[in-house]
């Protein structure tokens, strides 16, 4: 049995990804039009004429299966379990939600290396008949898998969200923000910095160790997010995901040993965003065994401070709110610590820190005691996000020069920051004034499910407390 | 195995609650099923039976109660018992693009099993489900029993001591419910625990040996079919035949609070007595010869398991109301 150590998600998803039709389809098309850019190359060259345009049209027609194709079949792959009323059957195997979705992935990983191998005939043939730089082609073609590994991640792992219009929009703006991140750092290395100054100063080597290192930590930080999704509710996840944040905010820091910090500070920022919106988005649960202790880090070693770190890895908002706090301190920190600390670094800070924090307060404000808020947080963010464009655009339109009221959102103060600093000038203390009681609204809303995680805690440590003593959500 | 083990029920739930919003699904339900038995959980749809078999199977949390199988709490070792129970749901759960066999393989790796071990289960499962002959064809193309009994098939490949089963005779035709009868039937003599939900009380009477009754979430009666007819209290049908017009006999039994017309014909009348002891009878065919009818048959109907299933709904919800 040449499967046997093969998980069974991956060898039950390559059976039923082979028999689909996108990839038979996908397979078969990609040869003829592999085929048709030959016969472009070969016309291109006996009429000595420029290929450029033949090469660029043989990496579209590869990339349009890796970036498009497959990842939308991931965005579809889990829901698709949830409503065929699959996942619950394999949940009562000994499979955890991790190896489900990494073989999810992994499945169409394996799909879209195989249309790479189909097609390595024609790379080989479009060297053979010369016009091509070989090193260049395999930069694109190492670039294009890796995109392809982030965005099949990004489908895989949204597609755990129940709402096809929340998934829908989501993918879109994270498509978009994906091509826009490139797009801002290109620019930033015009204007003589950002992160792809940075990458410019190190060797090949070196941008692929990291890029494949940054890559991998990503891919697996989004299928956690996924497999949080659909995991039973007796799981920690958060665990994790918040331990693979930090692990992703240390390796960029990591990088600053290799380029201007100023840039790679800006990744940083960046990252903290999807780490940030993950913690808080996560529903709080009262279920004892989570708040058992585990056997690391071990009790006898500074028990006070573990217990007060464990508390930032218990899944659900309260925790992490605090664990969101942390990070955003200890990151702004650093850059006050080891960089030119500037006015706009605190706006920043502020306005960062209420864009994440703001949504949740206005959530649990009208429902304090919500069983899942991930839907409205993120409906939250995204009407900002259009909201702001809109604006941005009216003023523009309109030529007007100040814009503060539209401070009152942190998330609009921080985008006006980028797209124009000047309209937003004096509305800072409105976005210091949503942030600090978005701060407030939270500790207070976090008052009660703390104290019954203190309890159940203290259920595990024989201070003779029952589950009868775990005060009810409904008490105020 | 120790004595300890022997005693102890394979099911044991207590005080069972689970909340969705406002509505109490599950309202303080309590029961224990004895190792080895075949218990039915009937009730309408809504009464709370997927809930509870869904807690019961690891689905769902409790909001408050225990739950243990074979001794271990379901909350606590969650991973124990989806190891020692087997859940076949209401729906299928079917890949279009698999065979019977490739989805049997899938679950039977999924389960822990590899190499010849796997095979060998998977064998075994086909053979006693009688799926063999279908081992190659693909899951879009098995009828409604077919599919349950893939179903059955997939719940059977760990080898669970308990197998909680719901509504898994529902849309099947009476063939398919007639073998699948008899698959129960084998699974009890191979001394397995089998908990199973279903609204037709019919067909669970023939395969049990007790049965527990759900209403709006709380147990409202547990034991055997024929406790539940036999309660104290329990009306009885009579038919009674008369030599004459049934005008004053329907009349007559208009006029009296503690019997009521169930329906009648051209020359008989059956009648709801609600107090159904023996005396209680005997009085009521004594005031009808009173009365001078000519009764040329007076006998007791036996009482539908479904008629009683009424009856103590009725009683109940005139409870919950008072």
């Amino acid at each position: 049995m040449p499967f046997n150590s093969v998980s069974p998600v991956l060898v039950k998803e390559i059976r039923q990804g082979l028999k689909s039709r996108s990839f038979a389809g996908s397979f078969v098309i990609i040869q003829l039009l592999m085929m048709l850019c030959i016969l472009l190359y070969l016309t291109s060259l006996r009429q000595r004429s420029d290929v450029s345009f033949v090469n660029g049209l043989f990496w579209f027609f590869l990339s349009v299966p890796l970036v498009m194709v497959l990842p939308l079949r991931g965005f579809q792959t889990i829901h698709e379990e949830v409503k065929n009323k699959t996942l619950e059957l394999i949940f009562l195997t000994r499979l955890s939600a991790w190896q489900i979705v990494f073989g999810k992935w992994l499945a169409l990983f394996v799909q879209g290396a195989l249309i790479v191998v189909a097609v390595m005939p024609y790379l080989v043939l479009r060297y053979f008949l010369g016009g091509i730089n070989l090193v260049e082609d395999l930069w694109a073609l190492g670039s294009l898998f890796l995109s392809f590994a982030i965005l099949l991640a990004l489908g895989v792992g949204l597609s755990a969200i129940q709402s096809r219009v929340i998934r829908i929009v989501l993918i879109v703006g994270a498509v978009f923000s994906l091509y826009l991140i490139p797009v801002m750092m290109i620019s930033w290395a015009f204007s003589g910095g950002g992160p792809r100054s940075t990458f410019m100063m190190m060797n090949a080597g070196t941008i692929a160790a990291v890029s494949i290192g940054l890559t991998l930590l990503l891919v697996v930080f989004l299928l956690e997010f996924g497999a949080s999704l659909i995991a039973p509710p007796a799981e920690n996840h958060a665990l994790r995901k918040r331990a693979l944040g930090i692990l992703l905010l240390a390796s960029i820091a990591l990088l600053a040993l290799l380029g201007p910090s100023s840039d790679i500070y800006a990744l940083a920022l960046l990252a903290l965003v999807p780490i940030g919106v993950d913690a808080l988005v996560e529903s709080a649960r009262f279920i004892p065994v989570l708040y058992r202790p585990s056997r690391f880090p071990p009790r006898w070693f500074l028990p006070s401070l573990m217990r007060m770190m464990r508390g930032l890895f218990y899944p659900g908002w309260p925790s992490g709110v605090l664990y969101v706090l942390a990070l955003m301190a200890v990151t702004y920190g650093v850059g006050f610590f080891f960089m030119s600390s500037s006015e706009d670094m605190g706006s920043a800070f502020v306005a960062q820190l209420g864009a994440l924090l703001f949504p949740l307060a206005a959530i649990l404000l009208i429902r304090p005691n919500p069983s899942s808020h991930i839907v409205p947080y993120l409906v939250i963010q995204l009407s900002l996000v259009i909201f702001t464009f809109i604006m941005y655009v009216t003023f523009e339109a309109t030529n007007m020069y100040s814009a503060e009221w539209i401070a009152v959102f942190p998330l609009s103060y921080l985008m006006m920051m980028v797209f124009d600093h000047d309209k937003v000038e004096g509305g800072f203390f409105l976005t210091f004034f949503v942030t600090a009681a978005s701060v407030i609204i939270l500790l207070v809303r976090m008052r009660m499910p703390w104290t019954r995680m203190r309890v159940m805690e203290k259920m595990f440590s024989g201070g003779g407390v029952t589950k009868q003593d775990i005060p009810s959500a409904t008490q105020s | 195995m120790s004595g300890d083990a022997y005693s102890r029920p394979a099911i044991r739930v207590l005080g069972l609650v689970k909340q969705f919003g406002d509505l109490r699904a599950v309202d303080g339900v309590s029961f224990e099923v004895p190792s080895g038995q075949v218990v039915g959980f009937i009730g309408a749809n809504g009464a709370g039976k997927t809930t509870t078999m869904r807690m019961m199977a690891t689905l769902e949390h409790p909001d408050d109660g225990v739950i243990e199988i074979n001794g271990v709490d379901v909350v606590q070792e969650p991973g124990f018992v989806r190891r020692n129970v087997g859940w076949m749901p209401d729906a299928y759960g079917a890949y279009d693009a698999m065979t019977v066999w490739e989805y049997l393989d899938f679950f039977v790796r999924a389960y822990g099993f590899h190499g010849a071990q796997a095979a060998q289960r998977v064998q075994e499962v086909m053979a006693f489900t009688d799926l063999e002959s279908l081992r190659d064809r693909p899951m879009t193309k098995l009828s409604k029993g077919m599919n349950q009994r893939l179903c059955l098939a997939r719940t059977l490949l760990p080898d669970p001591g308990v197998l909680i089963l719901d509504e898994p005779a529902a849309g099947l035709d009476p063939k398919a419910r007639i073998e699948f009868k008899q698959l129960v039937r084998l699974l009890a003599k191979e001394g397995k625990t089998l908990f199973i939900s279903s609204h037709i009380l019919s067909e669970l009477e023939e395969m049990c040996d007790a049965m527990l009754f759900i209403d709006q979430g709380r147990i409202v009666h547990h034991g055997t079919a024929e406790s539940l007819r036999q309660r104290d209290g329990m009306p009885v049908l009579v038919r009674v035949e008369i030599d004459g017009p049934v005008e004053p006999l329907l009349q007559w039994v208009e006029l009296h609070p503690n019997m009521d017309v169930f329906d009648s014909a051209k020359q008989s009348v059956r009648i709801r007595v609600h107090e159904g002891n023996p005396e209680h009878l005997h009085d009521v065919l004594k005031a009808l010869m009173r009365e001078e009818f000519r009764v040329t048959d007076f006998h007791r109907e036996s009482v539908k398991l479904e008629d009683a299933f009424v009856d103590i709904l009725t009683k109940v919800g005139g409870e919950h109301a008072l």
